[in-house]
């Protein structure tokens, strides 16, 4: 038997948006989102669930009496802040272990169970490596020769410059019609953006308790981040086994589902007890500790040039107005710079862009410079 | 090579002449035969000499000679085979041989003889000289073939046994019916071509009826005991119509129920997606098995789950199924005889899975002749030999078959592709041997590899080895044994290298030994027992964490190795009551017990199993037994026959299974891992209980049936949410003891010959689960019976065949199924940020519904006989609509942003055109 397949079209798997079906309503629970830190003032905010379709703004629980306890019995009252926001100043935390408590306005009793007090070692580096052609690996080094095993999670900060698509130096006064010299910066901008995915990892399979080259980010070389200087900041919090296990649930549950092999989703609820209702579900995790956390910059002069940069602005044009046509000059643009007479000094006209090319501040940065900035 | 001849015989009718004399003139030859088929002396003469011999094959299939001749002419041999015997021959100018039968043996029979029957009575006419060669012409073998002794014995039956083979091939054909009509009496060959039948004394037409093969008769006049082998003729057109046809008398009169038997035929005819023909995709067309979706190997039978089906391949234990994450069955279908899947009335024999037994047996390889094959597709690429050791005795296939997918691969554009490897092999060997008449030996061996890397940095690979060596020996006509020692091994590494701090090694493995003997006794018209030992010695190394490179810093983990010992005595008869009722009664024990060396953890009492619970490690010593569980297994069967087209079948059993496997996946994954019984995990018990309805119409071209089952499984295992299966040493601390239910009836309509055939099958089946345990931690859904991962109550399969005429051919699958069970978000929140997903009740709602087209048009190659090669052409659509059926649906995190997605495997037709060949 012999067969030869002469024509074959290669299959690929694809991907679709899926909306699920109408989904039986649930309530909206009690959602902790807390941390507390032993060396600094701590923020506990509660929240509640909402609908997966819902756009709605997250409801924040007001007027919950809130705790910590340590195991004698002590308790220490946050107090609401903000509303859903539960405050803890700083002060010295003595016991080894704490439960946080909460009793809502509708009289429901919560509480976590009893955590100990995990403070996290020092970052040793925040490094980085180039890879050529494709970007910039960032990685994280920690070492902890006081516990036999770690385990630990980051989050960061990103924080880069970077410029709109051209600089004004003019500035149009639609009601006058006049044109005047632009004394503000909207060219300069910088930006900040928070890690969403859990990064985690334990050296509970390793013979010390030391987290080499653990990688936390990668930059594409052409990502706008890289262009002129970009800043990271990593925290880095030491966690509990137990604590471990719930971040890693919860990667699972939202960040590695769906591969050909992927694990199926469960339902996971953290550390916490509804007293009043045992079948009540509360979600979150408790828990206490310090962090410990490290800056590093990455300037542009230290990487190789890409051959573009994925900026955003990729759809910015100019245009040009003479000096007789500003007149009817209007709607949603902005001048550039102006256009030099070839006969004499002065000005004929002017080019112009939209405002989202020459305004930075619309993409979300901001025009003065953080403390940090080196 | 034989059929040319007998037309030849019709040809050359007319320039006949009889001379003997003229061999005189020719050389002298010598040979030696003793006790050899006449067959072989044909062989042996044709080659030595010039002389070229034309015979009706069917008239000297049973003919064993002896001759020992130097120096003579080939007359001199004929006249001394023939000495005494009623075979004449005669030879003419062309030194063609024409070998035919004197009739006077006729005028003995007893007269009442010819009423009895009368369609033999044809046969027994007593003709002249001319019209000898009339009958070869109709193909139809009608020479009495007298067996046995006259008047040896008083006895009212006596039992025919022998061989069915394939003419050209000498290979044994299985299942094949040999059967009686009046009154009806029929038995199936064995997987060696075995069959034995008791009959009334006397003269009967034996009709004998295989898939694929043409019909033939045997006129046999039974004095006692004997010996019948029968050759039969490949039909060389693959027509559907012969595939049905022996199945349909097998459904309606067959006490076996539940059984699915498809042969390479069958398979090659439904669409394919990757130009393979594919048994496992062949499988689930069947009603009551299903897949959880697509590019998955492991399938689900009756709401079992996949771990659930005993694969066996040549009688060794396959323990993954697939290649290529699943695109591709890990059996060769060039080297494959048939399948036979088990859903319910599993026979005794079979035992140590619960919900099916899905039998996967590999050809013997050419006992006459040498012959080659191969294969070349985009993603394969395949190679098989086989041939003769010593002819008609021995024979030899080998075949093997391999990916090039990693060069493809690397050809792609995506960047995430370029850096993913995939590749498989396997390969096969099978030798079988005829020591003589009553000893058979086979030898059988299969290894496959996979290797894949996806994207990331962490590579896959598994491998399957399996051998086995089956001794048959036959006692006498009414009883044989086979004495079955084989082994089957699966292992699988995942290796990670990029990081040399993080670098390991991740190994797991399981070895299994059998030995087994299983006998057959054939005691009378009525009963028929099998019985049998068997044992099984298991061997896992469960996980071996080891670092790689010098900087690794991994410390090297072992989980403790697990044996263990399942053994098993069993007994069944069948019984035919009457020709209404016939009744199959098995008992199977099976024992499993545990042994060290071990480290086992204690569990303080009635605590949930935890790792803060466990109160002391007590240590087995090697050999020392850690603990036992068994039981009896009943198997019953029994169909009546209600008209004659009519049957009812009810059947009962109960299996033991002692070797699980943990999967967090749906589907079968790489990385699972089979788990033996121990003190924690108890062995699965399954019962079935099954009854079916099964009706031929008057002229049997349309067949209904009906079956309906109830399935209890206990020590069914579910996990806790977010179970840790991989390195874990304690594993009891995150499984769940749970308890199974499944239901469900399968309906079938067949349209078995015509030029439009197929079938259409609704099946409604439900599979569920309750975990109920003793603390919240080890309880779901608050303990009430919720869907397990494969329930998918609805499907409905469509196969239809049309044939334009003899060259063209087109089929169309339809497949529909209902979606099935997942876990939703039910909502939202924020925490630190991003938001998460809070998960309803374990599997309370569906992915979207199944639905495929698949069509395939067959053009055949012209169909004369004798040509170099034949060949067919095979044009596919597979999933004709494009559907994107999703394979899972899942929510994920992005920006922290949650968003649901579909994932389809197949999102658009895929078109193949095949080019066959054979020769």
């Amino acid at each position: 038997m012999k067969r030869i397949i002469l024509l074959f079209l290669l299959l690929a798997g694809c991907i679709d948006p899926y909306f699920p079906p109408d989904l039986k309503s649930s309530e909206a629970f009690l959602v902790v989102d807390g941390f507390i830190d032993v060396t600094d003032k701590s923020v506990v905010k509660l929240t509640r669930t909402k609908s997966l379709t819902t756009t709605d703004a997250t409801i924040l629980e007001t007027g919950a009496s809130v705790w910590i306890q340590d195991e004698a019995g002590n308790k220490i009252y946050l107090s609401e802040e903000s509303e859903g926001n539960y405050v803890l100043p700083v002060q010295t935390f003595n016991s080894k272990e704490y439960s946080l408590n909460i009793v809502t306005k509708d009289s429901k009793e919560y509480a976590s169970a009893f955590v100990p007090v995990v403070k996290s070692p020092p970052i040793d580096s925040v490094n980085w490596e180039l890879v050529p052609d494709k970007g910039v690996q960032i990685y994280v080094n920690t070492h902890d020769t006081e516990h036999p095993e770690g385990f630990y999670r980051w989050t960061f900060e990103e924080t880069w410059s970077y410029t709109s698509a051209y600089q004004s130096t003019y500035v149009f006064n639609p009601s006058t019609k006049a044109v005047s010299v632009r004394t503000n910066n909207i060219y300069n901008c910088w930006t900040t953006d928070k890690s969403n995915n859990i990064i985690i990892e334990s050296t509970k399979r390793l013979s010390e308790n030391i987290i080499s080259e653990f990688p936390l980010k990668f930059i594409e070389e052409t990502a706008e981040e890289l262009r002129y200087k970009y800043s990271i900041l990593v925290t880095q919090y030491a966690i509990t086994e137990d604590a471990f296990k719930y971040w890693q649930q919860q990667k699972k549950n939202t960040e590695d589902l769906g591969t050909l092999f992927g694990p199926l989703p469960t339902q996971i609820t953290g550390n916490f007890k509804c007293l009043t209702n045992p079948a009540e579900p509360i979600l979150g995790y408790f828990h206490v500790g310090s962090i410990s956390s490290k800056r590093i910059f990455i300037s542009y002069e230290q990487l190789p040039t890409p051959p573009f940069y994925n900026t955003g602005y990729s759809g910015c044009e100019l245009g040009s107005v003479m000096n007789e046509d500003l007149e009817r000059f209007s709607g949603p643009f902005t001048l550039v710079s102006g256009i030099p007479s070839t006969t004499g000094p002065g000005v004929i006209g002017y080019t112009y862009s939209s405002q989202f090319c020459v305004d930075c501040t619309l993409r979300g940065g901001v025009t003065t410079k953080p403390d940090f900035w080196e | 090579m034989k059929l040319s001849r007998i037309f030849l015989i019709c040809l050359s009718l007319t320039c006949l002449t009889f001379t003997q004399a003229f061999s005189q003139r020719d050389k002298s030859i010598s040979v030696e035969f003793p006790n050899q088929p006449f067959n072989q002396l044909v062989l042996e003469l044709e080659q030595k000499t010039e002389y070229r011999f034309f015979y009706n094959p069917a008239s000297v299939d049973s003919l064993v000679v002896t001759v020992t001749a130097s120096n003579k002419t080939v007359s001199e041999i004929l006249d001394e085979v023939f000495r005494n015997s009623e075979y004449r021959y005669a030879i003419d100018g062309n030194r063609y041989v024409y070998i035919t039968i004197q009739e006077p043996i006729l005028t003995e029979l007893p007269s009442d003889f010819f009423s009895r029957t009368g369609s033999s009575s044809d046969s027994l006419r007593r003709k002249g000289d001319n019209s000898r060669f009339e009958e070869a012409e109709k193909v139809k073998i009608e020479k009495l073939i007298t067996i046995g002794v006259r008047g040896s014995t008083n006895k009212p039956t006596a039992s025919i046994a022998g061989y069915v083979r394939n003419k050209k091939s000498g290979e044994p054909v299985i299942g094949a019916s040999v059967l009686i009509e009046n009154p009806l009496i029929g038995v199936a060959t064995d997987p060696n071509g075995y069959y034995s039948i008791t009959l009334p004394r006397g003269t009967h037409q034996v009709k004998i009826r295989s898939m694929g093969m043409k019909n033939t008769e045997r006129n046999v006049l039974l004095h006692s005991d004997g010996k019948l082998n029968i050759e039969m003729e490949e039909d060389v057109l693959p027509l559907k119509e012969v595939v049905i046809e022996s199945d349909r008398d097998e459904r309606v009169l067959g006490l076996q129920m539940g059984l699915e038997r498809i042969d390479i035929k069958t398979m090659k005819q439904i669409p394919v997606a990757m130009g393979e023909v594919d048994i496992l995709r062949a499988v689930l067309t069947l009603p009551g098995v299903q897949s959880v979706g697509e590019a998955t190997v492991g399938f689900n039978v009756r709401g079992g789950a996949t771990d659930q089906n005993l694969i066996l391949f040549n009688d060794a234990t396959i323990y993954n199924p697939s290649h290529l994450f699943g695109f591709f069955s890990a059996f060769n279908a060039d080297l494959l005889k048939n399948v036979e899947l088990y859903k319910s009335g599993i026979p005794a024999e079979y035992g140590g899975r619960i919900s099916s037994v899905m039998d996967v047996t590999t050809r013997d390889g050419n006992k006459r002749k040498w012959g080659g094959s191969g294969g070349i597709s985009p993603i394969t690429g395949r190679f098989a030999l086989e041939g003769p050791i010593v002819k008609d005795k021995s024979s030899f296939l080998i075949g093997g078959r391999s990916t090039y997918s990693d060069w493809i691969l690397k050809q792609l554009s995506s960047e995430q592709l370029k850096n993913s490897e995939a590749s498989f092999y396997d390969l096969n060997l099978n030798i079988s041997h005829e020591i003589n008449t009553k000893n058979n030996i086979y030898v059988s061996g299969y290894i496959s590899k996979d290797r894949f890397k996806l994207q990331g940095d962490t590579s896959y690979s598994y491998s399957n080895k399996v051998a086995s060596v089956k001794w048959r020996h036959i006692f006498s006509n009414k009883f044989f044994g086979v004495l079955t020692g084989n082994y089957s091994g699966y292992d699988y590494t995942i290796s990670s290298q990029n990081n040399p701090v993080n670098a390991f090694d991740l190994t797991y493995d399981i070895q299994q030994l059998q030995a087994k003997a299983d006998f057959n006794y054939f005691l009378n018209s009525k009963h028929t027992l099998n019985f049998g030992l068997s044992t099984i010695n298991y061997k896992l190394s469960p996980g071996t964490l080891s670092p790689t490179g010098t900087e690794s810093l991994v410390i090297p983990d072992v989980l403790q190795n697990e044996q263990a010992l399942e053994s098993a005595a069993y007994i069944g008869d069948n019984f035919e009551v009457n020709s209404r009722l016939s009744l199959y009664g098995g008992l199977r024990y099976s024992f499993f017990r545990n042994y060290g060396p071990r480290d086992l953890y204690i569990y303080k009492d009635g605590s949930p199993k935890d790792v803060s619970t466990i109160i002391d490690t007590v240590s087995y010593s090697t050999g020392e037994k850690l603990s036992t569980s068994g039981g009896p297994e009943v198997r019953l069967s029994a169909r009546f026959n209600l008209l004659r087209n009519t049957s009812l079948k009810i059947s009962y059993n109960r299996m033991r299974q002692y070797v699980q496997m943990l999967s967090n996946t749906t589907a079968i994954a790489p990385t699972d891992i089979w788990k033996l019984s121990d003190p924690y995990i108890k062995p699965l018990i399954g019962d079935q209980l099954s009854v079916g309805y099964y009706h031929n119409s008057r002229t049997k071209s349309i067949e209904v049936s009906i079956e309906a089952y109830y399935k209890l499984m206990k020590n069914f295992l579910d996990y806790k949410g977010g179970a840790e299966l991989i390195l874990n040493h304690h594993i009891e601390t995150d499984v769940l003891n749970s308890q199974g239910k499944a239901y469900g009836a399968e309906f079938m309509v067949k349209k078995a010959s015509g030029k439009l055939n197929g079938w259409l099958s609704y099946t409604y089946s439900r599979s569920l689960i309750k975990t109920q345990g003793p603390s919240e931690t080890e309880t779901i859904n608050r303990g009430e019976y919720y869907p397990s991962n494969y329930d998918k109550p609805h499907a409905v399969n469509f196969i239809g065949n049309y044939k334009f005429n003899r060259r063209f051919s087109t089929s169309v699958n339809i497949v529909y199924g209902t979606g099935r069970p997942i876990t939703l978000p039910l909502a939202k929140y924020t925490l630190d940020g991003a938001e998460r997903l809070l998960y309803s009740d374990r599997n309370q709602y569906r992915i979207p519904d199944y639905f495929r087209t698949d069509i395939s048009l067959n053009i055949e190659g012209n169909h004369k006989i004798k040509k170099l090669a034949h060949s067919s052409w095979s044009l596919s659509v597979y999933n004709l609509t494009g559907r994107r059926n999703a394979y899972s649906v899942y929510f994920t995190s992005v920006d922290g942003i949650v968003q649901g997605y579909k994932l389809s495997i197949f999102g658009n037709p895929i078109p193949t055109i095949t080019y066959n060949f054979k020769f």
